[in-house]
């Protein structure tokens, strides 16, 4: 049976469009445009997930959520036009599961709709997906997606995957690298981290000659990019 | 109307002139010639009752600067960026009813801040929103549109988000005093990224960590890094470079050095050289640099390389 998501939107054309493309995608979309409104509706039939603008003529988002999360442990993914880090921030506390700013690519809206109810299907437990942009890698499954579709790489390679990510944003040096994903099984071949790497690069970017999720920089490491997508 | 403050003063001297007049009266006398002598004795007395006065009107003035102490305070507070800084009013004088001004000014500070705030943010809103509606719409096109004509759109879009966020950023830099986040920035880190954005950007540096607004300092390497696509030429070269207690971030282009009328209107809001070509953007790119630059404690310049090239130069101290 179809997922059912509550789509709270006060823009009726693009919650029209929305509903039209996250429908494409086999989800049942039920659209309202109030705060209270949503909050009603929770109340009288469950759904699946709720995605839900932050500001709405009615009420604040934050707020919608904060009430939303008595109710109902549907997950949330709040999507602003802020921008601003403290609403991400105050977002994530209030119990919104992901957060996404306007104007969003679509696929990544859909990737990371995927991945929270994917999470919640494995029980709030499990350790949280790292998201970046279209790209999701689940530790606790130890699978990697881009837009969804489920990519191949070797354990040694995954667990490298995982010390970039956690990492994102710093450089990390070979030798960084070698301690953290020390104690993972080794692989047949003595291969260099940086053949690793590429073959990561191979499974994640979408033009492996010219990376944009891994980088080299000169002399200094591999970075993970913070900004995707 | 004689004030509260003016009566306490205007008292004040009149007791004292009062208390001398009466000591000089007191420690005087009419010698035999007839003539009036003073006695050696009020010099001694009137330090003595001058000391009296004193101490008698020591209670008022310390109360006195007490609560213009306390103002002086809020208003430090409130030109820091405490916006919520008030003084409490004690009294009826001219301290009371420059408590009550102050904090007047404060509240409509407050208010109007809050107010720029609420208008960015539904501007924010406003803008975007369409363009999200525009951005699924291409998608919707679905696989039957011209994959470069699609392209081409989602650049469009890219870039006016750019310029309704620098439009945004600029005008929120100028009127709220918001500290912004503070985190722990890799800035090599963050500098390969935003070199990983072009193809033909060259990176060569040392690594340099400081705390500061991670979305803010990406902003300024971004715009950066845009205006030497824009208007240099290629090789384009980002460098970082140690300084004792601060960073050098610098992109250098080989492009057409600038005059020198040029160079010093680079950073001012809304330049745009009259002659470039490829004029696109805001103009406001370089002149967020700087603000960006500042508000981390450091400054932006140009220099201009031999025998031609630009170098646009961005220090910061790398303790904040």
């Amino acid at each position: 049976m179809a997922e059912r998501i509550l789509l709270v939107e006060d823009d009726a054309r693009l919650a029209e469009m929305l509903s039209e493309y996250l429908g494409g995608a086999g989800f049942r979309v039920v659209h309202v445009t109030l705060g209270a409104a949503a909050l009603e509706r929770l109340a009288a039939e469950p759904c699946n997930a709720v995605v839900l603008d932050l500001m709405l003529p009615d009420m604040d988002g934050l707020d919608v959520c904060r009430q939303l999360r008595t109710k109902s442990d549907a997950p949330v993914l709040m999507l602003t036009a802020r921008g601003d880090a403290t609403d991400r921030i105050v977002g994530l506390e209030l119990g919104a599961d992901d957060y996404l700013p306007k104007p969003f690519a679509p696929r990544e809206l859909l990737a990371r709709l995927r991945a929270i109810l994917r999470r919640r299907g494995n029980g709030a437990a499990s350790e949280a997906p790292l998201c970046f942009g279209r790209l999701e890698i689940d530790r606790a499954a130890r699978t990697l997606r881009i837009d969804g579709a489920e990519r191949t790489i070797t354990s040694y390679q995954f667990a490298l995957l995982v010390a970039l990510a956690e990492n994102a944003g710093r450089v990390l040096s070979r030798d960084t690298l070698m301690d953290l994903v020390k104690g993972e099984a080794l692989e047949a071949f003595d291969r260099s981290i940086d053949v690793h790497v590429s073959r990561v690069r191979a499974a994640i970017e979408d033009d492996a000659r010219h990376p944009r999720r891994i980088i080299t920089v000169r002399g200094a490491g591999y970075v993970f990019a913070k900004a995707q997508d | 109307m004689i004030s509260h403050l003016h009566t306490r003063f205007f008292l004040t001297l009149v007791g004292s002139l009062a208390a001398f007049a009466v000591g000089g009266i007191v420690f005087m006398h009419v010698d035999d010639g007839g003539r009036v002598v003073h006695v050696v004795h009020s010099f001694i007395i009137f330090p003595a009752l001058a000391l009296c006065i004193g101490i008698a009107t020591y209670p008022l003035t310390r109360r006195l600067l007490r609560r213009l102490e306390r103002l002086e305070q809020a208003v430090d507070a409130l030109g820091a960026g405490d916006l919520s800084a008030r003084v409490a009013v004690e009294g009826r004088d001219e301290v009371a009813r420059l408590a009550q001004s102050f904090n007047r000014a404060a509240g409509r500070i407050e208010e109007l801040v809050a107010a720029h705030k609420r208008l960015l943010a539904n501007a924010s809103h406003e803008l975007r929103t369409p363009l999200a509606r525009v951005r699924l719409a291409v998608e919707l096109i679905g696989e039957s549109a011209d994959p470069k004509r699609k392209a081409g759109l989602d650049g469009d879009i890219a870039e006016l988000d750019q310029l309704i966020d620098e439009i945004l950023l600029a005008s929120r830099l100028d009127a709220v005093a918001d500290p912004g986040a503070d985190e722990e920035v890799d800035l090599l880190a963050l500098a390969a990224e935003e070199c990983a954005r072009y193809r033909d950007v060259r990176l060569d540096g040392v690594a340099a960590v400081r705390r500061g607004d991670p979305r803010l300092l990406r902003r300024l390497l971004r715009n950066l890094l845009d205006n030497a696509q824009r208007h240099g030429a290629a090789p384009i070269e980002v460098r970082l470079t140690r300084l004792p207690g601060s960073i050098e971030i610098a992109v250098d282009d080989a492009g057409p050095t600038l005059s020198a009328e040029q160079s010093q209107r680079l950073f001012e809001p809304f330049y745009r050289p009259a002659a470039t070509e490829r004029n696109v953007g805001t103009g406001l790119g370089l002149s967020l640099v700087r603000q960006i630059a500042q508000r981390h404690g450091g400054d932006a310049a140009y220099r201009s390389l031999e025998p031609h090239g630009n170098s646009f130069v961005v220090t910061l101290p790398l303790q904040a």
